[in-house]
């Protein structure tokens, strides 16, 4: 392994963004956001587009000032600090290298800026292209690049100068697939090895799943929920998490009971078991939605006294590793369901009628707010 | 794009990028005019300019020449002669001191009008352009009522006592190096502008993060990027300046006589065509060799064809 560009090999430090905001004009771009992030940790941003990522992360960088609120970044309130004395890395989605520098130079700028005598810079940024599996490249200039190698060269830079945070807007954006999950797990992987903190925006959800310890799910300028990729998928606390984050089946019914633990309820007049979400409460009687995860759906041929939501198979679709079944139930709604391709669910056939059903562990119960 | 361009190309690869572009947007198939169609197009500017421009100049530099015998000694005489050395040189210096000031005074402009706001910059575009559209005489009359010996300037500097008798602000070459500035300012903004709008902010956002200052950000990222325009408006407030006849006429006056105005006494007064030929000639190869030297330099053409 190459030895690391960084004199102090673990320099995270700790982010907290205390009740943040940025208002133009009477768009609330980002409203009262709170997080903290540990130091050396891997933090998302996903949400969909308009929901102040973007505002978030440019206010962290210091292009912009916030409307209220304050960043404290290792200890230090940053709120007012200028740009260029934050120490404070940064990746952007188009890379923004210096076309008129090589990207030896490129990598060598800040260290430049930082007044590194000659000598020392060269060495750390070729230590920093051999970091980034690019030492061959050192004089080329951007334009002679491929933009997975220009992407490479523009997360050397971003780490050559031992920044306390790394910001990384999009920077995936424009690879394509494959590129993309090979890059993933190389930033991945040198975030860990180096013990950066990163803070991460990303449109695609999958890619926040797979590379971060923590994501943060925003809408509308707030964050929804904070938690590990683990927890938001298996337990969202809202219906908009349950739905932008991976795929999500939606069942229409109503609350019959609800106990301690889980609770009962019918969908379509079927009775049926389900846990209410984090934080969501509904009053017997009252409508409300059920998710479930395509993969967690039991689809079964319907006899005589199988339990389960009647259905019947509109369409089914081979994708490789899994198959996908759409079903069109009862009262209308359309769902999908997730099988391996060489289960019994392959023998359906469109038309086929079916039963479907989950365990209660994997059926989030939200109150239907919902017309 | 043309061999000369190449040796800078192969300096600078990141001109590249700039280059490249326009070539790879427009798909060779899209139907190219045939060779008889673009001659038919071109052929009345042709016919135009060989008609007014290449005869007239080629009959002029062969009088040049040739009368009243096979010569040179109308190119002799203006070497021997120290006053003409002296008009060419002047020239020269007065031509690069109007580019330099206009360069100095036009570089915050243009990245003004690069960085402002879309209504701010249309604004100070026009503020740019609406000298343009005036015509070069009103413009150079206009700093004689300011300049005059009871002009503007020098009633002020009186009303408010600095002075107690006019000072002689016109026909010097400081007056003609001010003016002309002023009237090529916006040939110099023009190509500025676009080579720093073509800037991507994101760059200077980066060498802001990287470390860099706002100043510094300028010096490293934002100056070089913006060579091709330097190059571009230098290029051509100095070549214009060369041959800048109305302004150096009507400011200098005959101790500040430029080449264009000595072209104009030669030809008009002295009655001496040869002899005006002669200068002409040195103007346009002065003109060609500066044109040439600044391509070697930097491939200008291209930030010019974006301006
Ligand atoms: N300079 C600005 N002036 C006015 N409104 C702005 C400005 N910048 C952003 N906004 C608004 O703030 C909101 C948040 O924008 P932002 O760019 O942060 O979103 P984002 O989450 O990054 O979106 P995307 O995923 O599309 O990049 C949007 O509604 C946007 O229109
Ligand atoms: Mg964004």
């Amino acid at each position: 392994m190459s030895p690391l560009p960084t004199e102090a090999a673990t320099r995270g430090v700790a982010v907290a963004i205390e009740d943040v905001s940025k208002h133009f004009g009477p768009v609330r771009a980002v409203d009262g956001v709170t997080l903290s992030v540990r130091a050396g940790e891997f933090l998302s941003l996903v949400g969909p587009s308009g929901s102040g990522k973007t505002t978030l992360l440019m206010m962290i960088a210091g292009f912009d000032e916030p409307t209220g609120g304050r960043f404290v970044v290792g200890g230090r309130d940053i709120t007012h600090v200028p740009p260029h004395k934050r120490d404070i890395g940064m990746v952007f989605q188009k890379y923004a290298l210096f076309p008129h520098l090589t990207a030896a130079q490129n990598i060598a700028f800040p260290l430049r800026m930082r007044g590194v005598s000659r000598a020392e810079r060269d060495r750390r940024a070729r230590l920093a292209l051999d970091m980034v599996k690019l030492p061959d490249h050192a004089d080329r200039f951007p334009a002679q690049l491929s933009g997975g190698q220009q992407q490479r060269v523009a997360l050397a830079r971003a780490l050559v100068f031992d920044p306390q945070v790394i910001l990384m807007d999009e920077p995936l954006g424009a690879l394509d697939k494959k590129l993309r999950q090979q890059m993933q797990l190389e930033i991945k992987e040198l975030q860990q090895r180096l013990g950066a903190t990163v803070i991460f925006v990303t449109h695609d959800q999958e890619e926040a799943l797979t590379m971060s310890d923590r994501v943060a799910v925003m809408s509308e300028g707030r964050v929804e929920q904070v938690g590990s990729p683990r927890a938001l998928y298996e337990g969202p606390d809202s219906v908009f998490v349950a739905d932008f984050l991976g795929n999500m089946n939606f069942f229409r019914g109503r609350l019959d009971h609800a106990t301690g633990e889980g609770c009962r309820i019918s969908v379509g007049g079927i009775g049926m078991a389900a846990q209410p979400a984090a934080g969501a409460v509904a009053q017997p009687g009252s409508p409300v939605q059920v998710a479930v995860r395509p993969e967690r759906l039991m689809v079964s041929r319907e006899e005589a006294g199988t339990a389960g939501i009647p259905g019947r198979i509109r369409q089914q679709v081979f994708n490789g590793a899994s198959l996908t079944v759409v079903i069109d139930i009862a009262d209308g709604t359309t769902v999908q369901a997730a099988a391996d391709a060489r289960s019994a669910v392959a023998e359906l056939r469109p038309g086929d009628r079916v039963a479907v059903g989950w365990s209660a562990v994997d059926a989030h119960v939200f109150a239907d707010g919902l017309p | 794009m043309t061999d000369a361009a190449a040796p800078a190309l192969r300096r600078r690869p990141w001109l590249r990028t700039a280059r490249a572009a326009p070539a790879t947007a427009a798909p060779v198939s899209r139907d190219r005019l045939s060779r008889r169609a673009s001659l038919l197009l071109v052929s009345p500017a042709l016919l135009l300019l060989g008609w007014a421009f290449f005869l007239p100049v080629a009959a002029l530099l062969f009088r040049s020449v040739s009368e009243p015998t096979w010569t040179l000694a109308h190119y002799a005489r203006l070497i021997d002669e120290p006053l003409y050395l002296r008009i060419i040189l002047r020239t020269l210096w007065i031509s690069a001191g109007v580019t330099v000031l206009a360069l100095v005074l036009g570089y915050p402009i243009a990245l003004w009008i690069a960085r402002a706001r879309a209504g701010v910059a249309a604004f100070v575009t026009l503020c740019v352009l609406i000298p343009l559209w005036t015509s070069v005489l009103v413009r150079s009359y206009g700093w004689i009522l300011l300049l005059q010996r009871n002009g503007i300037v020098n009633s002020w500097l009186k009303e408010w006592g600095f002075i107690d008798r006019s000072l002689a602000l016109l026909y010097s070459e400081t007056t003609v190096l001010v003016a002309m500035s002023h009237v090529l300012l916006p040939f110099m903004i023009l190509p500025l502008v676009s080579s720093l709008k073509n800037i991507s902010p994101d760059l200077g956002k980066a060498a802001l993060n990287l470390g860099a200052s706002p100043w510094r950000g300028f010096v490293h990222v934002t100056l070089p990027l913006s060579l091709p325009g330097i190059f571009a408006g230098c290029l051509m407030v100095f070549v214009l300046s060369l041959g800048f006849y109305i302004t150096p006429a009507l400011l200098g006056g005959p101790r500040t006589l430029m080449i264009a105005t000595l072209i104009s006494q030669q030809a008009t007064e002295m009655l001496n065509w040869p002899f005006a030929g002669a200068i002409s000639f040195v103007l346009l190869a002065l003109s060609l060799a500066i044109t040439f030297a600044f391509r070697k330099l930097l491939g200008v053409e291209r930030a010019a064809a974006h301006a």
